[in-house]
């Protein structure tokens, strides 16, 4: 199995295979982090196919001496997603699943669950879409980036090009107001 | 009241996200020990990424690889070629700057040797040394500057009411 800097020296000379096998190693990562952070999934499928496509037409521009593929992939997620947010009169807003048709849910499954776990499951996660929607922009990429994609706080502020400490201290600010707003809409866990 | 706890945050998070070495590890571990203010923080940390969790994964539109596939060329583009005229433009705007200038000194040289002055002046050492090209280039420098300072004022007003105009939009 090739490494990502292997595909990426592929993609570089051209070869569409490559780019195919990236997608498939990054397309729920990728689309994830951009329905997590910009609330809306219309938009987040037109920034998973304008993410890929700068990946084809910019990847000579990766250079894995300064940083790891993934971050490099979502910075041009990340820079995307701030562009249309910053065009557009954008509004979080957060459908469940079943409400907007064709869109799969992982492991979203009733036989499994019983319907009543399923759709309680479902408020569960629009509530806790409304929380972050409700953060600024700047302390939502930062708990998206950590708590959902597991990126490292380094690798955060090299994506966002924010000192490392400046990161941490937005985590704290975002956990705060987190906290407030699940306790707020009583999300609780089930630990 | 209890007293506030001195310790950095930064290290419970590290702490909570294995990001942290051994050493400061145990460190840590032996002051949560102690400092309920800090086992409280873990736990928010730990109940807030429990609770984002329940936001569970979605995949993409099935056929969006294809959708993206179809926004690439099918032939490999073609390496853009280099543009001479561009390429070749600020080494032109130079020369003609400089041609601007050697004009200019020419058009002053002429002028400045017409004055009847010009003829006492011949005997100066600073003529002598540079030449009467060289004593135009001077005056020509010269003139540059003191137009330049007197329009810095208006320059230096012009650039702050706009850094004003920005910053109270």
């Amino acid at each position: 199995m090739k490494t990502d800097n292997q595909l990426m020296k592929l993609l570089t000379a051209k070869d569409k295979t490559a780019l195919k096998e990236l997608y498939r190693r990054y397309e729920m990562q990728v689309f994830n982090f951009l329905l997590r952070y910009t609330g809306h999934r219309g938009i987040a499928q037109e920034l998973i196919q304008d993410t890929f496509t700068r990946l084809w037409f910019a990847g000579h521009t990766f250079d894995p001496k300064k940083g790891n593929f993934k971050a490099w992939l979502y910075t041009i997620a990340l820079n995307l997603a701030r562009n249309e947010m910053s065009k557009k009169e954008y509004t979080y807003q957060f459908l469940a699943p079943d409400e907007v048709h064709n869109y799969r849910q992982v492991e979203d499954d009733p036989q499994t669950k019983g319907p009543d776990a399923v759709l309680e499951q479902k408020e569960i996660q629009t509530s806790v879409a409304n929380a972050l929607g409700q953060l600024q922009p700047h302390l939502r990429e930062v708990i998206v980036m950590k708590n959902y994609q597991h990126l490292k706080f380094k690798e955060i502020a090299r994506v966002t090009m924010t000192p490392e400490s400046t990161i941490k201290a937005r985590y704290h600010k975002a956990i705060s107001e987190l906290k407030k707003l699940l306790h707020a809409m009583e999300v609780t866990t089930h630990a | 009241m209890p007293k506030m706890c001195n310790i950095n945050k930064n290290l419970l998070l590290d702490l909570y996200f294995h990001e942290i070495s051994g050493k400061e590890e145990q460190k840590i571990r032996k002051h949560m020990e102690q400092c309920s203010e800090c086992r409280e923080y873990l736990m928010t940390l730990e109940q807030t990424n429990q609770s984002l969790h329940q936001w569970q994964d979605q995949s993409p539109l099935p056929h969006t690889l294809e959708l993206i596939m179809g926004k690439i060329p099918e032939a490999t583009p073609k390496p853009a070629s280099v543009n001479l005229a561009r390429a070749a433009a600020p080494f032109i705007k130079i020369v003609v700057s400089i041609l601007a200038v050697l004009v200019v000194l020419v058009f002053l040289h002429q002028q400045i040797t017409r004055f009847s002055i010009w003829e006492t002046l011949q005997d100066w050492w600073f003529v002598k040394l540079f030449g009467s090209f060289g004593v135009t280039a001077v005056l020509f420098f010269l003139l540059g500057t003191f137009i330049t300072l007197a329009f810095s004022p208006v320059l230096i007003l012009e650039t702050q009411s706009r850094k004003y105009k920005y910053y109270f939009r």
